[in-house]
This record gives C-alpha cells, structure tokens and sequence, in this order.
C-alpha cells in the first residue's frame, strides 16, 4: 500500500516537473493535467492511513450506577438511557468509540429506565454504516425488536451483532417510540431515544462516499426539522400524520430538511423507514440519502416509496455528519453536530 | 402596475402593524394582546467520578466533598404580541445547564458533561423555537424572536433537556401554556 503511494507521488512530481517545462505547447499541458488527476485519483485509496492498534485496556464493566441512582432519586419524570460495550469491545468511557478484532461480535448492553407517569412503548433497530442489521436483541435475533417499559422500571437489554466487516463504523442503535391510537402524534415527548458510537474493527478508515446537492432556499429556522409530507414546496414544513394508501404500492413524498446552523455547511444522511424496515429511495435506488446544505438554509427531497405495508407507516431520520470521528484522542467528544432526529410519522388508514 | 402598487401598499401596512404593535401592546399592559409562559426544571444526580477526580472534567472545577453531586436544570420562556391571523411576533428562549451540588441545593460550580441539548417548540406554530447542542460544556442557551403574518396565536411551549455523560442520557421536558 505505502509503495504505491510512493509511486503515485513520484509520478505526479515527474509529470508536474514535464508540464512546467512545456507550458508553450496547450495540448500538452492539458494533457499533463489530467494525467497529474488521474494519478492522485487511483493513489488516492492507497494513501497511508493511521497504524491501527487495538488498546490493550479493557472497557468498563458496569454501567455507572452512580449516575443512574442518582438520576432515580431525584423523582423528576424523564426517560434514561445508558449504552456500554462489553468489557472486551475495549469501549472509552464515554462509550463512543470500540476497538475489535476482525471476526469479533459487537457485544453490548442498553438500558432503558421509565421515569414517566406512563408506560412507553418503543422498538428498537440497530443500523451500521445506515443499513439496518439483524441484531440479536435480549436473546432474540430479527431486525425490529419492540419493548414495553412499565413507570418506574428499568430495564437492560443486551445486544450482539455480527458479521462486522474490517473498517471504522458508524454504529447507531435507535429506540422509536410507537404511538398509541390515543397519542397525539404532533405532542408526543420522547420520540426517538439513540446512542451513535465509532466501532473500529483494525482499521480507522471510514467508507467513502459522496454527497447529493439539491436545491437550497435561505432559511431562518433555528430549530433542525425533517419533516415528511406531500408537498413539494420547499417552504412547506407542516407536518402529516395520517394519509390514505392508494391502490398502487408507488407512494410519492416529499422530505423537508434545513440545516440552522448560521456557521457551517453540514453534512447529513437521511434514512427511510416502512414501518420498522429500512426502504429505498426508489429514485437513487439507495436505502441512504447522503446530502449537504450549506447553513441557513432549506430544501425538499422527493421519495418515490416501495410501501409493502397496508397499515404501515412511513418515517425517517436524519444524522449529522455521517462517518465522523465522534471522540477527540484526549477522550472528549468531538466538537461537531452529531445529533439524530426523527421525523414525523405518516400512518396509513 | 396599480395591482403591483396596491399590493406593496397593503404588505407596507402589515408591517407596519407587525413592528408597531408588539411595543404598542406591552405599553399597554393589555392581557389579551401579549402572552407569556415559562417552565423550570431541576434535577440532581451523584457525581460519577470521585471529588478527587472531578477536576479533570473542567479546567475551572474544583468540587469539595459536599459538593459531589451533579444537577441539570432546564428552563424556557416565550411570549408574543400582536394581532392573531393579521400580524404577531414572538419571543422565546431555552437553556439547559449542568452543575455540580448537594442533595438539598446547587453549589454553583460548573459540571462539563460530553454533551448538553436544548430546543424549544412554540405551538401552534411547530416551527417557531429555536435549539442548540454544546459539547464537553456546562451550558447551553439559545434565544429566537420572529414575527409572522397571517398566523394564529401562539399559546404554548415545549422545551427538551438532555445531558449525556459517559453514555449515560438523562432526558426530561418543561411545557407550558397549552402545551
């Protein structure tokens, strides 16, 4: 790999080194160009990346009860969650990033503690790189699990995944809270409860990819929206809760997004659910959507949707910057947008 | 021409009734005319490190024995004036805040936590509000004031709280108003 990195570097030193010295000739010079551009392009993967080393210190082995309790004890309402890898996942403590063996399962524990007045219903996907996974989930392995957490309780679930190729992941374990007929779904509190961690797997290279550029429109939101509804405008962030499912199973949406930050262009993938199964944007003929707005801004994204449920529901979430190093090398959490946010949720009657 | 004339003059009087009258309102005190709202939350929870260690949490913490246990506190506020479906503006905010304190009471020492969220959403208008995420901080505040033509009044607000510390997510929300 290193070698053809030095390769790649000599030959666009040899070649600049030739244009330069025959700048009369315009042909030439292009030519040289793209020949600079086509080398740098295919030693591009071959650049070196950074050694990886598997930390020889263990993760922690408890969740930190003395947080937990306390946040009990103080009988405010709320929800509570806590992620932690297994001791062997070698998981910081801020439990953002794991360092594996290739061939090793991701093995982990999830809590959830109802602190509410009220029972709350979620189920809970797991998604690598934003491709939902089958995941082994309290025991049972299928790619939706729901769960029920009475008030008052607290609940540890542990999670395995397998198969987790050579690499640096973008690991998000989600809990979507499911509605109740009597919900009002414009008011419901806790709609999506996650954790997002960095899983290295003897690599620190991410997968690459590229981003999409649509249309922007200036934007003074400061609150970040995904909203999905039929409108196509691109000011239309009214949210759609209930629609008719038509004969034909091609459902056209539209997904508005905005981006309030006043600073920073960012990066965002968007990720389409069918009830609780990942869908593809028929259109790209991609189950991920990965854009950028630049800040202040808006835009709308059109979802021609594979609905395969009757009384299914469509839905999506929207992550900052996809493949980010969540976590500073003095253990602090990177200073980036790093959130998740659902959208509304159309149900079909 | 007299169609595009007429109708920057109407727009010119809406607003000016938009700017005018939020200042015209307050001056006079009038219920009806401007609402408000606001929530207070307030939690505590025992720190997860040691005194000893707390100081490497923040370069300014210095957490004594008594002062060992952790508190966010959440908080909004929002108001509007004007006229409901001809011309209204808005004003609110959100802050959510961590520091270090007893069982009884805070101690008034910052507490970083790896990362703090604060929005808030005024109804009706799902849209209105504003949010902010700080990371490795101990607070979070963000204020946002509007006006809009045509819209209904506002009448409430829903604020959410979140603080993460080594994976752990405390989450809570303040609501006021309708909300």
């Amino acid at each position: 790999m290193e070698c053809y990195y030095e390769i790649g570097l000599f030959l666009v030193f040899t070649m600049a080194t030739f244009c330069l010295n025959s700048k009369k000739h315009h042909t030439g010079t292009t030519l040289c160009g793209v020949f600079i551009i086509v080398v740098i392009f295919l030693t591009m993967p071959a650049f070196p990346e950074d050694k990886f080393i598997l930390p020889n210190r263990l993760g922690p082995k408890n969740f930190d009860y003395k947080i937990i309790n306390a946040f009990v004890n103080s009988g405010d309402k709320g929800i509570l969650t806590a992620f932690k890898g297994d001791p062997e996942m070698r998981g910081t403590h801020l439990q953002l990033s794991y360092y594996l063996k290739a061939g090793e399962s991701f093995k982990a524990e999830f809590l959830i503690g109802n602190y509410t007045d009220q029972v709350v219903d979620y189920f809970i996907l797991c998604l690598m790189d934003y491709k939902q996974q089958e995941f082994v989930f309290n025991g049972k392995r299928a790619t939706s699990h729901p769960v029920s957490i009475k008030p008052g309780e607290r609940v540890i679930y542990a999670v395995t995944l397998d198969n987790i190729e050579k690499g640096a992941h973008d690991f998000l374990l989600i809990a979507v809270k499911t509605l109740r007929d009597s919900d009002n779904p414009a008011e419901a509190d806790f709609p999506l409860l996650f954790h997002r961690a960095n899983i290295f797997v003897e690599s620190y290279s991410f997968p690459r990819i590229s981003y999409n550029e649509f249309y922007q429109k200036p934007s003074d939101f400061q609150v970040f929206k995904i909203v999905i509804n039929k409108s196509q405008e691109v000011n239309h962030f009214e949210e759609l809760y209930y629609d008719t499912k038509s004969s034909s199973d091609k459902l056209q949406f539209y997904i508005h997004i905005n981006n309030s930050y006043s600073d920073d262009a960012l990066h965002f993938a968007i990720v389409p659910f069918d009830d609780t199964k990942q869908i593809s944007f028929r259109q790209l003929d991609e189950n991920v959507l990965y854009y950028y707005l630049k800040s202040k801004t808006k835009s709308v994204i059109k979802v021609n949707a594979d609905l395969k449920y009757q009384k299914g529901s469509l839905w999506a979430i929207n992550i900052d910057n996809p493949y980010s190093r969540l976590e500073t090398e003095d253990g602090r959490m990177a200073q980036i947008p790093t959130i998740v946010r659902i959208s509304n949720t159309i149900k079909f009657r | 021409m007299k169609k595009l004339i007429s109708c920057f003059l109407i727009l010119g009087v809406f607003l000016f009734i938009g700017f005018t009258l939020p200042s015209y309102a307050k001056d006079k005190q009038n219920p009806h005319q401007e609402e408000t709202g606001s929530a207070t939350y307030s939690s505590s929870f025992d720190a997860a490190v040691p005194p000893e260690d707390a100081a490497q949490l923040g370069g300014d913490v210095t957490a004594s024995a008594s002062c060992d246990w952790w508190w966010l506190t959440g908080q909004h506020h929002w108001r509007w004036s004007g006229i409901p479906y001809v011309s209204t503006s808005y004003w609110t905010d959100t802050k959510s805040w961590t520091e270090y304190g007893t069982s009884t009471g805070k101690c008034g020492i910052a507490l970083t936590v790896d990362r703090l969220y604060a929005d808030v959403v005024l109804k009706p208008s799902n849209y209105a509000g504003t949010s902010w995420t700080g990371y490795n901080t101990n607070v979070v505040y963000q204020e946002r004031n509007g006006w809009c033509l045509g819209c209904a009044k506002l009448c409430g607000a829903k604020s959410f709280h979140q603080a993460t510390k080594y994976g752990i997510t405390w989450s809570v929300t303040t609501k006021s108003g309708c909300f």
